[in-house]
C-alpha cells in the first residue's frame, strides 16, 4: 500500500473521529450553557418615581409606562399591575472536558436557575387618581452563577 | 538520523516551542467555536392589533358592540370604578440560541401588547388605552448585559 493511500486512510479516520467527537459533545451536553428569558422591559424604582399619590392620573401613568398587563377593580377603585421578569440559567457540566478523553466519565452538572418575577402595582381611587404604588422585586436571585451555593453577601 | 521534535507545520513553515503551543491553542479555540448551530424561534399568543381596527373605536361614540365587532371578544372583562373594562392582549416571543462546541448561549424575549377599552354604564366607549411593547423587539443571542 502506498504512502498516499495511507495518508488518505488516516485523513478519513481522523475526519470520522472528529465528526464522532463533535456530534458527541456539541449541542446535547456542552460544557456550559447560559440562557436568559425576559418578559417586558424591566422597571426600576426610578421609573415609577413620577407617580405622586393623589395627583397622578391613570392616563398619565399609561403615558409614561404604557398600558398595564392587568387591571382589577377594588372596593376603593382599581389596581393596575405591570409584570416583568428576568430569568437567567447557568448550566455547567464540570466533567464534560474529561469526557473527551474517556466516554464513561459521569456528568457533574450544576444547573442554577434564577427566576425573578417582578411587578409594579399601582392603586387608583374611584376617580382614577393614583393613591399608592409598590414594587415586588426578586432581582437579587437573578444572577448567572457558576455554583449553586448562594454567596455570602446574599 | 532524523530526530523527532514536537511542532506544527503550517504551509511548509515549522513552528515549535511556545509558538507551537499558542498555535495549537488557537487551532483548538477555532475548532471549538467554528462547529456551531443557530436556532431562531418565533411564537405568539393572539393576533396583532391593526391600526385601522383601533382607529375604528371612537371615544364618546363607539358602542361595546362596535368594539367587539372590530377587535373580537375581549380576553378579559373587568369592572372598575363603575365602568366595564375590555382587555385585549397579545404576546410576541422571539428566541434565539447559539450552540458552540463547548458553550451554548440562548436568549428569549417576550413582550406584550395590551388594549384597554373603558365602557360606561350606557355602553359607550369612554377611553381607549393602547400600548405596543412588541415594536422593535429583536432576536438576541448574547444573554449577558441589558
Amino acid at each position: 500500500m502506498g504512502t498516499d493511500s495511507l495518508h488518505g486512510i488516516r485523513r478519513c479516520l481522523f475526519a470520522a473521529a472528529a465528526a464522532v467527537l463533535a456530534t458527541a459533545i456539541e449541542g446535547c451536553d456542552p460544557f456550559a450553557s447560559f440562557s436568559r428569558i425576559a418578559l417586558n422591559k424591566p422597571l426600576a424604582t426610578q421609573d415609577a418615581a413620577f407617580i405622586q399619590p393623589k395627583t397622578t392620573t391613570f392616563i398619565q401613568v399609561v403615558e409614561q409606562l404604557g398600558p398595564p398587563n392587568e387591571l382589577r377593580g377594588t372596593s376603593e377603585g382599581a389596581v393596575a399591575i405591570y409584570y416583568f421578569l428576568d430569568g437567567k440559567q447557568t448550566r455547567i457540566n464540570y466533567l464534560a472536558p474529561a469526557q473527551v478523553f474517556q466516554a464513561f466519565i459521569p456528568d457533574l452538572v450544576v444547573n442554577v436557575w434564577g427566576l425573578g418575577v417582578d411587578q409594579l402595582t399601582i392603586w387608583f381611587d374611584d376617580h382614577w387618581v393614583a393613591s399608592d404604588y409598590g414594587f415586588a422585586f426578586n432581582a437579587n436571585v437573578v444572577q448567572f452563577r457558576l455554583l449553586p451555593a448562594r454567596q455570602a453577601e446574599d | 538520523m532524523n530526530r523527532y521534535r514536537a511542532g506544527v507545520h503550517v504551509r511548509g513553515l515549522r513552528v515549535s516551542g511556545w509558538k507551537s503551543a499558542v498555535l495549537r491553542l488557537l487551532l483548538g479555540l477555532s475548532a471549538a467555536t467554528s462547529l456551531t448551530a443557530c436556532t431562531f424561534v418565533r411564537g405568539g399568543i393572539g393576533d396583532e392589533f391593526k391600526s385601522d381596527q383601533l382607529a375604528a373605536i371612537q371615544k364618546g361614540t363607539s358602542t361595546r358592540a362596535e368594539v367587539v365587532a372590530a377587535l373580537g371578544a375581549p380576553d378579559r372583562v373587568v369592572a372598575a370604578n363603575g365602568r366595564e373594562v375590555l382587555h385585549y392582549y397579545r404576546y410576541d416571543i422571539k428566541s434565539s440560541s447559539l450552540f458552540l462546541l463547548l458553550v451554548n448561549f440562548s436568549r428569549t424575549n417576550i413582550k406584550s401588547d395590551d388594549v384597554f377599552v373603558f365602557v360606561n354604564n350606557s355602553g359607550i366607549v369612554d377611553e381607549v388605552v393602547f400600548g405596543k411593547r412588541t415594536a422593535g423587539m429583536e432576536f438576541q443571542v448574547w444573554p449577558f448585559g441589558d
